[in-house]
């Protein structure tokens, strides 16, 4: 079965790249301002290099590249992947499920 | 504190053949302003190899890789503009603005968050592809 989580129950977005110092930057950038346009609050949103991530993480965005690395790590984690750093399609639809409470499965 | 980009880190229309010319010309700029070591420069061809750094609009921000960042002297970004766009990466995608980023953290986040202002300002882009003037790229790119 496939991983996932209630929206309601995401505290913290894990945004994952390789150094982590400048495309997951921006994709946390992205994130924060398009949660904040849907008006959603409480949800903290950070970037973490691949090989640091944090094992015992619950929700992951990551780059298609870096996922296999990230799976062997955080075992437990929903993990969301996307190809573009800023208005990715999957990413826009993450923040279109949070704003709207679904349940967001891994893809 | 100084600036995160200087106008000594910005080359305006360079002559670049490929992709890992241009990322060598950003990289060198960065190198030469005592930001970070020559093996720096071999990080960022790997770490692009790795993955694409394109961003948008003709912009990327080519880096080194996580094991680089130990190496980083201080934080700068260097920004190169080419005479004329190179192909990025296998979807095709052109780039003329190579912005080479070097931090330890996020001490360039401000330059990131204008970056991202920027991609969605076509004033400010074509500001940035017409100017002859490195002081005006400063002031779009880290206005800080």
């Amino acid at each position: 079965m496939a991983k996932s989580v209630k929206a309601k129950e995401i505290e913290e977005i894990v945004v994952v790249c390789e150094a982590g110092i400048g495309s997951s930057l921006m994709t946390v950038n992205w994130i924060k301002k398009e949660l904040r346009k849907a008006k959603v609050e409480g949800i903290e949103v950070y970037h973490s290099a691949a090989s640091r991530v944090d094992p015992s993480a619950k929700f992951i965005v990551c780059h298609e590249a870096f996922v296999g690395s990230v799976k062997t790590r955080a075992k437990s984690a929903v993990i969301v992947t996307f190809k573009f750093f800023l208005n990715d399609p999957a990413l826009a639809k993450l923040v279109a499920d949070i704003a709207g409470g679904k349940t967001i499965s891994a893809s | 504190m100084p600036g995160i980009i200087l106008t000594s880190r910005v080359a305006l229309d360079r002559a670049a053949v490929d992709r890992d010319e241009a990322i060598r010309a950003a990289g060198e700029l960065l190198v030469a302003d005592g930001c970070v070591p020559a093996s720096y420069v071999t990080g960022m061809l790997a770490r692009e190899q790795l993955m694409s750094t394109f961003v948008g609009k003709g912009i990327a921000i080519p880096h080194g890789l996580e094991p680089d960042m130990s190496t980083v002297v201080h934080a700068g970004v260097s920004v190169v503009r080419l005479k004329a766009p190179v192909r990025w990466n296998d979807d095709g995608d052109e780039v003329r603005f190579v912005c080479g980023l070097a931090a330890t953290a996020e001490e360039h986040m401000s330059v990131l968050a204008a970056l991202a202002e920027v991609l969605d300002d076509e004033a400010s882009l074509e500001r940035l592809r017409t100017t002859s003037d490195p002081t005006e790229v400063v002031q779009i790119l880290d206005p800080a």
